[in-house]
């Protein structure tokens, strides 16, 4: 049985990750042109991207909220977000400045919830992946169970 | 670490379905070609480029790329009449505008794209500064 | 481990002035005949110290920014008034609009105009061409009537006497579709389509013929 109090922040980020992910979706064509704004990839990469992440984000989000595949889940979306800060800090080093896409297309390029917010999920999803793979003392795990003495 | 790892795959294939639908029927799926054309490929098309200037006619007046016409959307009508004296269904309309970050180029190729219905209309990456770049004396 | 990487997230917020955004995003809808479309953008200085807006700048002179100059003490309101030259353009617009603060931590904020312009109808399309020894059959421009506008008629006319136009109701106030036919091998024509909208003033449309 998983810790009780780490399923608020599994879940919170679930819940992010599934808005942010159906916002994306909503309109794929505009988040192709946010992706190739980073001038990392040619267009039929970005079209690709565009067409894949945004539900790869909603399926993560439905897992960790549901607590299915959650280990799995945790790993994908750490590694969604170490990419997404990579570009985007390549994309600010590079002199670019652009709208992130994080939120949908057409959303502004203000910088704080990149530099803030998605090192700050990167570090709570570090933190359950670790908790997650070093189980814990039984004497804590909600639930029923034998009795540890 | 082998569950997380099989927990993972399953979700970036399980992601495909919907990212494959997304793809044959979304209203607003992206175009598999990009509209946008560097210098370099447009300059190669030669004599069946028609450029249009979509920056003020303030701008236009101190500078364009030779050959160009405007075409704003201030002086919609009166441009595009004028544009059209020029235009067979043959040429490649290439649409530049200030920079790398300008949108102008873009609603204007849009403009001729989805209202007008023109084939073969782009938009020139990194615009009039590209030009300058290449042709600075 | 954690509590450490969390307040060294949390830090630098503490120390600064700080623009709350209501919205950093505003969607606005207007006519082509409107002239202009306007907006308001505001926001809180939710820091601890006055902030004042020293620069607006926006992507194209179709776009104007007035910005709230006085300086915007804690817990104040400020606000941007934006407006958007609507006449000869159609569709969706994107405008961002950068503006520049006395906040040294935080100087650039970039907030979006959508714009959505739409007519009382819609043409499609507004080009017609016939190419070099293509027969001189008629081709059609669709006209649809925008929701929310009550559309009792369409008036059209050709610029050249070399154009036939004939107008079909398919659905009163909603769609009609007009046929073009030229009756030349060399027609350069414009065609205005006007329609009558209750409650607005006439606003004509322009579709062009091309014969070569």
């Amino acid at each position: 049985m998983t810790f009780l109090p780490r399923r608020i922040p599994a879940s919170l980020i679930g819940l992010i990750f599934l808005l942010f992910g159906a916002l994306k979706a909503i309109d794929p064509a505009g988040f192709a042109i946010d992706i190739r704004n980073y001038r990392l990839l040619p267009w039929t990469a970005c079209v690709l991207l565009a067409l894949y992440l945004p539900w790869l984000e909603i399926i993560c989000g439905v897992a960790l909220l549901f607590n299915r595949a959650y280990r799995g889940a945790l790993v994908v979306t750490a590694a969604l977000l170490i990419e997404f800060i990579i570009a985007y800090s390549s994309a600010r080093l590079r002199g670019l400045d652009i709208a992130c896409g994080c939120f949908g297309h057409g959303t502004q390029s203000f910088h704080w919830p990149v530099l803030i917010m998605d090192p700050f999920l990167l570090a709570i999803l570090i933190y359950l992946l670790k908790a997650e793979l070093r189980p814990l003392s039984p004497v804590i795990r909600a639930g029923p169970g034998p009795d540890p003495e | 670490m082998s569950r997380a790892l099989r927990q993972a795959l399953s979700l970036l294939l399980l992601a495909c379905l919907p990212a494959l639908a997304t793809a044959l029927w979304h209203p607003r799926r992206p175009a598999w070609q990009s509209d946008e054309v560097t210098l370099s490929a447009a300059t190669a098309w030669g004599s069946a480029v028609l450029w249009v200037d979509a920056r003020p006619d303030a701008d236009f007046a101190r500078a364009h790329i030779p050959g160009a016409v405007p075409l704003n959307e201030d002086h919609w009508d009166d441009q595009l009449n004028a544009l059209l004296d020029q235009w067979t269904a043959k040429r490649k309309i290439v649409v530049y505008c200030s920079s790398l970050s300008c949108q102008a180029s873009h609603d204007v190729a849009r403009r001729l794209r989805d209202e007008a219905a023109m084939p073969n209309v782009f938009v020139l990456q990194g615009g009039w500064e590209a030009w300058r770049k290449q042709h600075a004396p | 481990m954690f509590k450490r990487l969390l307040l060294l997230f949390l830090l630098p917020l503490a120390a600064r002035a700080d623009l709350r955004w209501t919205d950093t995003t505003v969607f606005t809808a207007a006519s082509p005949s409107e002239g202009r479309a306007t907006a308001q953008f505001t926001f809180t200085n939710t820091g601890a110290y006055p902030i004042k807006i020293t620069a607006t700048r926006t992507s194209c002179g179709c776009t104007a920014a007035v910005a709230d100059t006085r300086p915007i003490l804690p817990g104040q309101v400020g606000k941007i008034d934006v407006s958007f030259k609507t006449l000869n353009r159609r569709g969706l617009y994107e405008e961002p609009i950068e503006i520049d603060t006395n906040d040294p931590t935080a100087s650039l904020n970039t907030v979006t105009l959508r714009v959505l312009i739409r007519d009382a109808v819609e043409l499609l399309p507004t080009l017609l061409f016939w190419q070099p020894g293509e027969p001189l059959t008629p081709k059609i421009i669709d006209i649809s009537a925008t929701d929310g506008f009550d559309v009792t008629k369409i008036n059209t006319a050709s610029s050249s006497p070399d154009v036939q136009l004939d107008l079909a109701t398919i659905k009163p106030g909603a769609d009609y579709k007009l046929t073009v036919t030229p009756k030349s091998p060399h027609v350069k024509a414009t065609i205005s389509i006007t329609p009558v909208v209750t409650g607005h003033l006439p606003h004509t449309i322009t579709a062009h013929i091309r014969v070569s």
